[in-house]
């Protein structure tokens, strides 16, 4: 298994360069320029050719690249244009922040959608079972912005159940040495630290989990209907097995599988920030700060956090494949 | 009284906006311990329904299900769903037809055969476990200890099915149903299975209630024979008797069907006609009327009763009866049919 991982993480060496180049080319080739956005309007032609030299603007593109590829091997992704501060700092403050939201996001889509598909299935052609697909549903169809708003206003401005924006109380004096904050909670011993981050991260995880919500209990259901007719199950059956033997043994095991490779694509899309979420709930995570990067032709910031957010793709697929090779035996004997 | 006695068992599957389909209509079937019976027809005949009724594998929604099936008379169609799942496996197993499905695919063999063991024996994982390398060597698997730890697809067809024996035979059940249990393997490891299942059946006081299409598997298994058509029993009997003397037009029909060694190498097949699908005069008369050279008007006209054939000098004195459900019988065959 570890020998399959490690072949796993080497494969992905020319996957990121090749995207590293991409990402170079593309981000150079957008209209307009950083100069533009950082010299003032009235600014003289000398000026802007000033400002391009003193960011090295002005070298050919593939100097400008293999520069900055010597500096990512080193993790060193160079300054923010806009912030003027170097874009690593400013990832291992936003990455945490995504990952913690996206992680929750997914637990909360599944520890909701698997017992509702599995139940609907159980149930299938029911009046549950058309219940849980159609409200399954709204998660898709009501935007997502929409969807955060509501619950912040229901569950943080009128119950004051929750709080409104952001990943800590300001009263909330903690050190941060890991950047994930329910973490760093428990690390520095402070849990009082860590309830107050969940509390933040409840709200934006059911408004961004709403999204693969839908997916994952259409998923389940149909795995579920489709283990259900298998001879196996009818097998365990006739072992005269108790009933939650054969729900959890031998169907959602089974299940499983197919269940793992959506809820892994979905982890990395949720992972990646989403912009709208991060917006309505001032959670200072990828999605929002990249956006702003795009505007301000932050080309380092950029490229850095693209270069990060592959990785974390390919990390995510790396645990898909594992948790496969973990489920299902004949995966395991394949490799 | 018969250790499992089947009596007017009906089965009807329940369709939306169209009348039911009569799976099985009125069967009877005994079995008894030490005993094998045969319940032999062509797919969906209803076999393969009436052993998943006896276990109640049925699914519960939009099937019907009266008539009465009772086990050392326990009437096993009035219990609720804990109570035959407490006999199951228990007191009744079964072997299905594909062992390349019908085991986990992600679970380890050993687990699966324990499974039984611990749920109806109240065994521990370890006592469990030496109880299923038992099993596997009794069941003719080299090396049982570590078959235990691998996966289904780590075995071949044939080592998969006597697994599933294993698993069938672990708690020492006093009827088994196999249904079809040799389709999907080879024809030497089809041998090799039968003889498994009659060593149960003599050694064991087993009864075994074989489901086949397969007449050569009924000759070399089976001490009495139910062949059904339609959901139907047409006849029934000694395995000799009915060998001997089949009477329902159906049954002449599948033996002579039968290639034999001793018919030239290019002689054609003698295929029944049409299949089986034809079921136009179910209400009123013989399913099999539409592909029987012999029927006769009457034959739509109501059903004939299941009735003796008048042969049973063949088998030997028994005193098991040979019935028909035929109005045209056939005549003794010209040349002597296959005998067991």
């Amino acid at each position: 298994m570890g020998r399959f991982a490690a072949r796993r993480l080497f494969q992905a060496v020319p996957i990121l360069i090749g995207l590293s180049v991409l990402m170079f080319a593309w981000v150079r080739a957008l209209p307009g320029g950083p100069e533009q956005a950082l010299v003032p309007q009235d600014a003289s032609a000398a000026e802007v050719e000033q400002v391009r030299e003193s960011l090295g603007l002005n070298r050919p593109i593939w100097m400008q690249y293999l520069a900055y590829l010597g500096q990512v091997i080193r993790f060193d992704f160079g300054t923010s244009l806009m912030s003027r501060q170097p874009v690593r700092a400013e990832m291992l403050d936003r990455f945490p922040a995504s990952i913690e939201l996206g992680v929750s996001a997914m637990l909360f889509a599944l520890l909701v959608g698997v017992p509702l598909g599995y139940l609907a299935a159980k149930h299938y052609g029911s009046a549950l079972d058309h219940a849980f697909v159609t409200s399954s549903l709204i998660g898709i169809t009501i935007p997502v912005f929409f969807m955060a708003y509501l619950l912040k206003f229901v569950f943080a401005v009128q119950l004051g159940w929750l709080p409104t924006t952001g990943r800590s109380s300001i009263r909330m004096a903690t050190e941060h040495p890991t950047g994930f904050y329910v973490l760093d909670g428990i690390v520095t011993g402070n849990l009082m630290a860590s309830w107050d981050a969940i509390q933040h991260l409840i709200l934006p995880a059911i408004a961004l989990g709403s999204i693969p919500l839908a997916v994952i209990v259409r998923i389940t259901r149909a795995a579920v209907l489709d283990v259900m007719n298998e001879d196996y199950v009818r097998t365990a059956e006739a072992k005269g097995l108790l009933k939650r033997t054969v729900s959890i043994r031998h169907i959602m095991r089974n299940a499983l599988i197919p269940l793992v490779t959506v809820a892994g694509l979905q982890l990395g899309l949720l992972m990646s920030g989403t912009v709208l979420t991060e917006t309505v709930f001032a959670f200072s995570g990828v999605g929002s700060f990249v956006a702003g990067a795009l505007f301000a032709r932050d080309y380092p910031t950029i490229q850095g956090f693209v270069v990060v957010i592959a990785l974390m793709y390919i990390l995510v697929n790396l645990l898909v494949d594992i948790t496969y090779a973990l489920i299902d035996p004949r995966v395991r004997s394949a490799q | 009284m018969a250790l499992l006695e089947i009596r007017d068992l009906r089965i009807s599957f329940m369709r939306r906006g169209r009348p039911p389909v009569r799976a099985v209509d009125g069967l009877d079937l005994d079995v008894d311990g030490g005993q094998t019976v045969g319940l032999v027809g062509e797919s969906g005949c209803g076999k393969s329904i009436t052993s998943l009724s006896v276990l109640g594998l049925l699914p519960k929604r939009g099937v019907e299900v009266s008539g009465s099936i009772r086990y050392d008379g326990i009437e096993l169609l009035s219990l609720n769903d804990d109570a035959r799942r407490s006999i199951r496996g228990r007191e009744i197993s079964m072997i299905f037809q594909d062992p390349m499905t019908s085991l986990n695919p992600v679970v380890r063999i050993g687990v699966q055969i324990t499974e039984p063991l611990r749920r109806h024996k109240g065994m521990t994982k370890g006592a469990a476990m030496d109880a299923a390398e038992r099993l596997l060597r009794r069941v003719g698997i080299p090396a049982p200890r570590q078959r235990l730890g691998e996966f289904p697809h780590q075995l071949s067809g044939g080592m998969r099915q006597r697994v599933l024996i294993a698993i069938a035979l672990a708690c020492g059940p006093r009827m088994l149903i196999a249904d079809e249990p040799t389709t999907a393997l080879d024809v030497t490891v089809q041998a090799q299975i039968l003889d498994l299942l009659k060593e149960q059946v003599v050694e064991s006081g087993t009864a075994l209630m074989m489901i086949t299409h397969d007449m050569g598997v009924v000759a070399e298994l089976c001490d009495h024979v139910t062949v059904m058509y339609a959901g139907r029993a047409v006849e029934a009997g000694n395995v000799r008797d009915l060998f001997a003397h089949p009477t329902h037009r159906y049954t002449a029909g599948l033996l002579a069907a039968m290639p034999r060694l001793e018919t030239p190498r290019d002689a054609p097949l003698n295929p029944i006609p049409g299949s089986a699908d034809q079921k136009l005069p179910w209400d009123d008369g013989c399913a099999f009327m539409p592909r029987c050279a012999a029927a006769t008007a009457a034959c739509g006209r109501g059903l004939p009763p299941m009735q003796s054939t008048g042969w049973n000098a063949v088998g030997g004195g028994l005193d098991e009866e040979h019935l028909h459900r035929c109005l045209n019988p056939a005549p003794a065959l010209a040349k002597k049919a296959m005998t067991p």
